[in-house]
């Protein structure tokens, strides 16, 4: 549960950032801000999936 | 000192102290949303990567891309020195490396550098006019 929030918080303000350095104008960079959170945060959700698949 | 080599100062300026506490060049540009979520996210990133036992690479080292990876947790600036200021991160790496989480960790810290020199291109990029 800690690392999901962290994987959140990370998909969160990464994608703030770069929305604004990549785009100009508040419409492009919310466009832009929602399609790199829901790459960001479905990667590590499916990255975790599959890594709990893995034996310790 | 003409004009354009007052404004070349100031560009210059600004991406120095965008370097050295990020999200800075951007306050002090006016973007003062931006620059907090710069601030915000970069110190986030590279505390969390600190906590979660990173190891920084030192430019000499016999690592594979040592200057790269040096590169990438310097370009935290004040986050960095502070860093180095507490010896949080420069521990014996043997013993940071064994830590589970410590790949995670050092990825955090290399994004939060690399997200600041995005800002540095950003902050020089309005400064010359090409973004608002």
């Amino acid at each position: 549960m800690d690392l999901l929030l962290l994987g959140l918080l990370f998909s969160l303000l990464v994608s703030a950032c770069l929305a604004f350095v990549e785009k100009d104008g508040t419409k492009a960079q919310r466009k832009y801000f929602i399609k790199t959170f829901c790459y960001f945060f479905l990667s590590i959700l499916l990255f975790g999936w599959i890594m709990a698949f893995l034996p310790r | 000192m003409s004009m354009n080599n007052t404004k070349k100062m100031n560009t210059i300026g600004l991406v120095a102290l965008a370097w050295a506490v990020p999200g800075l060049g951007h306050f002090l540009a006016g973007r003062r949303f931006r620059g907090l979520v710069f601030f915000l996210t970069v110190g986030f990133l590279f505390w969390t990567g600190i906590i979660l036992k990173a190891n920084i690479t030192l430019m000499g080292t016999a690592e594979s891309f040592a200057m790269f990876k040096f590169i990438g947790a310097v370009a935290s600036g004040v986050h960095f020195l502070l860093a180095a200021l507490m010896g949080k991160g420069f521990e014996d790496p043997v013993l940071l490396k064994a830590e589970l989480t410590n790949e995670m960790a050092t990825t955090f810290l290399y994004v939060a550098g690399i997200l600041n020199l995005l800002t540095m291109i950003d902050i020089w990029d309005i400064c010359r006019g090409r973004k608002s």
